[in-house]
């Protein structure tokens, strides 16, 4: 079987069996909008502070939405994988000739037409909800694009931890560190109203402040070279880091 | 007067038992500071410029008024996981041996109260030090800042009457994230970033109707200098925490039957 035959049979494993699992998978839905509904109308009126780039809070704070559902990706990731690797999956695997970078990138499967699903709605509330898009349609397309990416970072972390760990608990643990940065990024502000300048200074070296800044650029400037590159950028190596790492821990895994 | 001393032994008791649980399992106590501080410094980092909108009518810095939401927070946060700790003694059954100790079983439920109290004003004190480290602006005078802590404890009464309540009723702890997120959600429905009159939409509709709003605004009329509404502040917390006891005393009631 070659490694695409192997990939396609293990996403399927994986896309299926996150389908299956609502209750791990809806409140990712449910919460960012809620959190988007419940923001515009307590901060809206920041929209109205001298220098914020755009009248509208709801179209600001809306790429914000994208990056928290992200958030929920390495539960929805790292909690199978950790229970395939206590239930011994993972180690009947070793006993097959299974492509160890098959099975590691098939893990992501699922996450990835959740994060999708995710985008399309999440798209279409906002939209529905008087959201701007100054990038066009292609812009719209990038969203969806830098949405899944992220999505599947933050799944290679969780990825990563599951497989380090093999516990489901330190996976948690991830979500409540992304979560933490999630709140000092300029998520809430932008950066140029941000007045305190420790908090100003944590922003700019915290890399999810680009993952808010690239879809936020698409929504309110339009082509922003510099945000673009600058979140694709940090999205690579979310993605590309924590799989390396992950491919080598496997090896190891595989190996025993 | 056997009684009413055997009960307040069993106050006594129950309040130690339960102080030094938390400090020496920090994993319990520590979740009703961190989350709060954590708000205090994020939000008091993103969104100080919000003080310079028209509207926002508050002669403190930002980082005072947040603290009065995240003195809340922490508040009924460590009162309704104390009080929710009743649970787990149900799942250890050591809760037969606490039933057997005393004929007035209402004492276990006082001796959480005052342990929530002096946990929260330890809790309170944590908070204040991060906010005057983060530039809190203190305008209130010393009368002033007792009634906020007064307030502030009458929260951390009724949270724990709440997690009691709770506890008692699903006697396991499967409902300790209902005890947890019940006034972290109240709150958030709250005027926390923004004075009521900057809201929008149905946000502030919510919370023109929820009982936190007004406790908010006089807090922060307290912690400004400037205190408005404080007795019927202090009366609507009394009549909120006099319910939550009474529900606590209802589920105790059906969770004796079931020993």
């Amino acid at each position: 079987m070659n490694f695409w035959r192997q990939f396609s049979v293990m996403s399927r494993r994986s896309i299926v069996r996150t389908l299956r699992q609502p209750a791990v998978y809806v409140p990712t839905f449910i919460l960012p909008l809620a959190s988007l509904a419940v923001n515009t109308g307590m901060l809206g009126a920041a929209a109205r502070l001298p220098g914020f780039p755009i009248p509208s809070y709801l179209s600001f704070t809306f790429s914000g939405t994208f990056l928290m559902a992200a958030l929920f990706a390495p539960t929805i990731v790292g909690v199978d994988l950790a229970k395939d690797i206590r239930s011994g999956f993972l180690s009947r695997m070793a006993l097959s000739p299974v492509n160890r970078h098959a099975l590691l990138f098939s893990q992501l499967a699922g996450l990835a037409v959740v994060a999708l699903l995710q985008a399309v709605v999440f798209m279409a509330v906002g939209l529905l909800s008087g959201v701007t898009i100054s990038a066009g349609l292609a812009g719209t397309a990038l969203i969806v694009l830098l949405s899944v990416l992220t999505a599947l970072g933050f799944g290679a972390v969780g990825l990563l931890i599951a497989l380090r760990t093999g516990s489901a608990e330190a996976v948690g643990g991830v979500f409540a560190l992304s979560f933490a940065f999630f709140f000092f990024s300029t998520v809430s502000m932008p950066r140029e109203l941000i007045t305190e300048g420790w908090f100003k200074t944590i922003a700019t070296l915290n890399p999810i402040t680009y993952l808010v800044e690239a879809p936020r650029s698409l929504l309110i400037t339009g082509w922003d070279t510099t945000a673009l590159v600058l979140g694709f950028g940090v999205v690579t190596l979310m993605i590309a880091l924590p799989l390396i790492a992950s491919a080598n821990i496997m090896k190891v895994r595989l190996s025993r | 007067m056997n009684t009413t001393k055997n009960t307040l032994s069993i106050i006594r008791a129950v309040a130690w038992r339960t102080l030094r649980r938390s400090l020496t399992d920090p994993t319990i106590a520590a979740p009703a500071i961190v989350a709060p501080l954590f708000m205090l410094i994020a939000f008091t980092g993103s969104m100080s410029a919000l003080t310079i909108l028209p509207g926002f009518n508050f002669s403190g810095n930002y980082a005072a008024f947040l603290f009065v939401f995240v003195l809340y927070h922490a508040a009924t946060f460590n009162g309704s996981a104390v009080g929710f700790t009743i649970a787990r003694d149900f799942e250890t059954r050591f809760i037969r041996r606490l039933f057997l100790a005393t004929s007035n079983r209402r004492a276990i439920i006082f001796g959480l109260a005052l342990a929530s109290l002096v946990q929260g004003l330890l809790v309170m004190m944590i908070a204040a030090v991060v906010g005057l480290l983060l530039g809190m602006n203190v305008r209130g005078g010393f009368i002033d800042l007792v009634g906020l802590v007064c307030l502030a404890l009458l929260l951390n009464l009724l949270a724990c009457f709440w997690g009691c309540a709770l506890g008692l009723r699903f006697r396991s702890s499967d409902g300790s994230m209902l005890a947890g997120s019940t006034f972290m959600t109240l709150l958030f429905m709250a005027p926390v970033f923004v004075p009521i009159t900057l809201l929008q939409g149905f946000v502030q509709s919510v919370a023109q109707l929820n009982p936190f709003t007004p406790l908010l605004a006089t807090g922060r009329g307290l912690i400004a200098g400037n205190p408005t509404g404080v007795p019927q502040a202090f009366g609507l917390a009394i009549v909120i925490c006099i319910l939550m006891m009474g529900l606590a005393f209802i589920s105790l009631r059906g969770a004796t039957r079931h020993i």
